[in-house]
Order: C-alpha cells, then structure tokens, then sequence
C-alpha cells in the first residue's frame, strides 16, 4: 500500500475560556490513503473545522503528529508549513473566499503562478478546469458577478488548480441551497476523483457524507 | 463741651462702626466671590491634567496608525510574506520592495490593547508595484481593507506591525514577475480623440517572464498608453518625457480598460464623466510630482468607483 496522504496521531486541541478548558481534540487518529475521498461527520461544534485548521497546518498550539505525505509537520516553522500546504493542500470553505478584484479565471491561475507555472500555462489549466465545472463562458466574470453556484465551482476550480494530494474541503456547500448543492457537489466529488487527489470534507449533512469513500464521525474529540 | 465732645466721639465711633462694618462685608463678599470662581474651576487648570494628557496621547497613538514609519513596516511585510507564500528568493522581492509604493486611506485608530499597549488600526491599503513587474493579470495596484496593530518593540528596537486581512494583496503579490517593455505601435494619423484614448487602450498583456526570480525595475524603456507623435497638451508632453509617468498612464490606462469591461452601467458613466476631470486637472499640472498625483489620485478614483465607494468630489 502506497503512503499515506494524511496521518494524524494523538492529535489534540484545547482551548481555554476563563477559568474552563475545553477539550476540543482529544487525541484523534486518522489516516487517509492516496485518492480516498474521506466524509468527516458530526454535527456543529463537534470540531470539523478545528481538525481541518490543523491539518491545514493553519493553526499551531495542537499537540500530536501530523504527517502530510510522509513529512512529519506538527512542528515545522511557519515557513515550512507554507511550503507542504503551497506543495501538497488544496482548500475549499464554506465560503469561497475568492479575490473579489480577480476574475473567475484570475482566481485560478493564482495558486498556479504561485508555485511558479507560466501564465500560459496556467490560464489553460484554469480555462480547462473551469470548463469542466461549466463556467467557460463566465471565465471573466468577477466573483461579484457570479452566482453562489458559481462562486462555489470557481473555488473548487482553485483548490484543484495544483493538482494536490489532498484537499480539505469544510462544509463546502454548506451556503447552498439543497439543490444547487447537491449539483455543485456531484460536480466536486468528480473533479476530485478525475483528478486521483484524496479528500478530507468536514459535513455534518449524513446525506452528502454517503457519497464519500468513507465517513468517519467525530464525538467528543475523538474518531469513530 | 463734653457733651458735644462726647457727641463728637460716640459719633466718630458710630462713624468708624460703619466704615469696619463696611470693610469687612466687602472683604467678606471678596471671599465668597473667590471661593465661588475658585469652586467653579479646576484647581488644576493650569497643569497638564489627565483629560489634557489623554487627549495628548491618543493623538499620538492615533499618529501611530498613519505614520510612514508603520507604512514602511506595512510594506516591508507585505513582501515578506509573499516571498515566503511563494517560496522565493526573500532577496529579490525585497529589491521590488524597495521602489514599490504603499497607501493607506482613512487610516482609523480602532482601539487600544491596554496589556500590550498595542495600537489596533484600520484602513483601506493599497500597493502601487513599480514599472516592470506586475502581478496576475497584468496588474500593479492591488488593494485590501486590512487590520493591522503598531506596538513598542519588547527590546526597544522600535516599532513592531501585526497585519492581518491583507491576503488579497498578498496572493497575488506572490505571482510577481517581471513584465516585458511595453510596445505601443506609433499611429500613422494623429487622433483627435488622442486624449480620450489614454484610457481606453487595453494594456497589452504581460510578456511570461520568469516567475521565480522577480528582478530591480526597469523604466528606462517604459512609453504611454498613447501616441506621443501626436501629444498636445502640456500633460501629454510631460508623460512622453518621462518614463516612470508613462509607466503610471499605463497603468492606469489598463485599469480604467478592465473597470470599463467589468462596469455596470451606472459605474460605466461615472467613469466616462470623471475621466474628463482628472484629464483636465492632469493637463493644468505644473509639475511632474503633480502628474504623478493626479495618476495615483485617478487609479485610487477608479477603484473606488467600482468598490461602490467613490463620492462625487464636493
């Protein structure tokens, strides 16, 4: 079996508000393979989002391992952190966070140039990208422009621009309406799965979770 | 005679009765006057007191939020973590730090943190790349509505910038690279729209430059958006002799292009009516650093005409 995209082990999380301390992690074991797409469910509160910021390598203060495609990052610098997620992750919130003064097609050729691809180049991954997600003719509409729907795809588009390992998606079409989210989500799952990377999505939707390889559930910071 | 003089002497003591009485109801008037004036003011009113020291004080604090040194810092960071988003050379974006400009409207003190005595800001930021470089798109303004606290350093070595919500310039700041001379095909015949066309000529896209290794402005080579063969009027003249007020007609000419394409009627007609304004303002200009300021003011212009804040001048 092939290495592990994600492995957490004994990873924890508290926080503290006043004189109370909150477990919000309380040693979570996780692995995800190459290409596995992963529903990580539980219900508001229950702490998706805080293990998708620590396995974003967005957040310090966990304790634990966390290792991205073998590489050991609980501990790296902050320069080191932003290296494994420019190199291995792709994000999509539940909001998409898009650059507002970009257009859609803009907004996916930044991740790219970011890691050094040609604007070329990069404009025709974007163009193909968002193509597929059937944006080809609002490639130069501003986020501002753009329907909910589309905002969503162009996020995906972006989050997939890299072709990353692993993507971590956190509710991501929790701000949709059932149906649209429910297109915009077929959409996602084939994209991700066309493209061979593993997913990490945080729902607390049961519905969308069986569309997954696997659903783990979190419950009072642990896996399930 | 005793009668008389005793007369005389209960009368001088009625007299003098009268004249003490008198002093002491003025001296006693005088007193209450004083206490009354001295109850009314503070006693303190000649000290610096602590509502004078306050006031004193978030005046500077709130200098603080708009200083060039907490500019400096802004942009120094700017660029900093750009470097590190890409994973590039630290070295080379500093060089295009360096010539780069950053500005901060409406500047505003939020608050203060009473354990740090950190100074919690706010603004609109805006960074202007110099000629040469640009970012994704052919860009070189990007601006974010940013957060940033300005504290003392713990040892002393200054002030020390926190800057947060700036990602939407410093994504694309990390797409830097360096763009090719622009090539503006002279026209054979003058235009008499000349002047109109500064701004609406598309700005050529970026030459792929090599993306992982940003290089020093180069402005040596750098022409207008329009034909200089047929420049007029004395701000057409002064952009055509000077490279660096080409680079900025160029790009504000590719703004206010990309503003048109993406406007809504309404914001397409205010660009089209301020145009004319700044046209004319820029052409009145005595100077070039006056020039400059009207392209900068003008870019600030467009940008806020499509953010839906601009307010007609009054």
């Amino acid at each position: 079996m092939s290495e592990a995209v994600l492995e957490t082990r004994g990873l924890k999380r508290s926080f503290v508000q006043g004189d109370v301390t909150i477990e919000v992690l309380r040693g979570v074991d996780l692995t995800v393979a190459p290409g596995e797409i992963v529903a990580l469910l539980g219900p508001s509160g229950s702490g998706k989002s805080t293990l998708l910021q620590a396995v974003g390598l967005l957040e310090g203060g966990f304790q634990g391992s966390i290792r991205l495609a073998g590489e050991e990052a609980a501990q790296l610098d902050d320069e080191g952190r932003t290296r494994l997620r420019r190199e291995l992750l792709g994000f999509v919130y539940q909001f998409h966070h898009l650059l507002p003064e970009f257009t859609a097609v803009e907004n996916v050729v930044l991740p790219q140039m970011v890691r050094g691809a040609e604007p070329d180049t990069a404009t025709t991954r974007a163009k193909e990208l968002l193509g597929t997600l059937g944006l080809s003719k609002r490639l130069d509409h501003r986020p501002a422009k753009l329907s909910g729907g589309e905002q969503q795809r162009v996020a995906v588009a972006r989050a997939l621009a890299n072709k990353p390992p692993l993507i971590l998606a956190d509710e991501p079409t929790g701000n949709l309406d059932e149906k649209t989210a429910d297109v915009v989500f077929a959409e996602f799952l084939q994209l991700v799965r066309g493209e061979g990377s593993a997913a990490l999505v945080a729902t607390h939707n049961e519905r969308i979770a069986a569309k997954m390889d696997r659903v783990v559930r979190l419950h009072e910071g642990r896996l399930q | 005679m005793e009668p008389d003089a005793g007369r005389g002497v209960q009368g001088g003591v009625r007299n003098l009765n009268w004249t003490v009485i008198a002093l002491i109801g003025g001296l006693v008037l005088l007193v209450l006057l004083v206490a009354y004036f001295a109850s009314r003011g503070n006693a303190d009113q000649d000290k610096l007191t602590s509502p004078n020291v306050t006031a004193s004080s978030e005046t500077s604090r709130d200098k603080l939020c708009a200083s060039s040194t907490t500019y400096d810092l802004i942009k120094r960071d700017l660029f900093r973590r750009a470097a590190q988003v890409r994973g590039s050379d630290q070295g080379a974006y500093d060089q295009i730090s360096s010539s780069a400009v950053v500005r901060m409207e409406n500047p505003v003190m939020e608050g203060e943190d009473s354990s740090t005595g950190a100074v919690r800001c706010s603004g609109s930021l805006s960074l202007d790349l110099p000629p040469g470089v640009a970012v994704v798109g052919g860009r070189r303004t990007l601006a974010a509505n940013v957060d940033y606290s300005v504290r003392q350093a713990a040892d002393g070595s200054g002030p020390v910038v926190l800057l947060s919500n700036a990602d939407a310039i410093i994504t694309p700041l990390a797409t830097l690279s360096r763009v090719a001379a622009p090539a503006v095909e002279p026209r054979a015949v003058p235009d008499d729209n000349q002047t109109m066309a500064t701004e609406e000529e598309e700005e050529p896209a970026p030459a792929p430059a090599s993306p992982t290794a940003p290089e020093p402005t180069r402005q040596s080579s750098a022409r207008p958006s329009f034909n200089c063969a047929s420049a007029r009027t004395r701000g057409e003249i002064a952009v055509c002799a000077d490279a660096q007020l080409a680079a900025l007609d160029r790009q504000m000419a590719g703004q206010y292009s990309r503003a048109i394409a993406g406007a809504s009627p309404e914001q397409r007609a205010i660009l089209q009516r301020t145009r004319d304004r700044f046209l004319g303002y820029r052409d009145r200009c005595q100077n070039n650093s006056c020039i400059g300021d009207a392209y900068v003011g003008r870019m600030r212009e467009i940008r806020d005409i499509m953010n839906g804040r601009w307010q007609p001048p009054r």
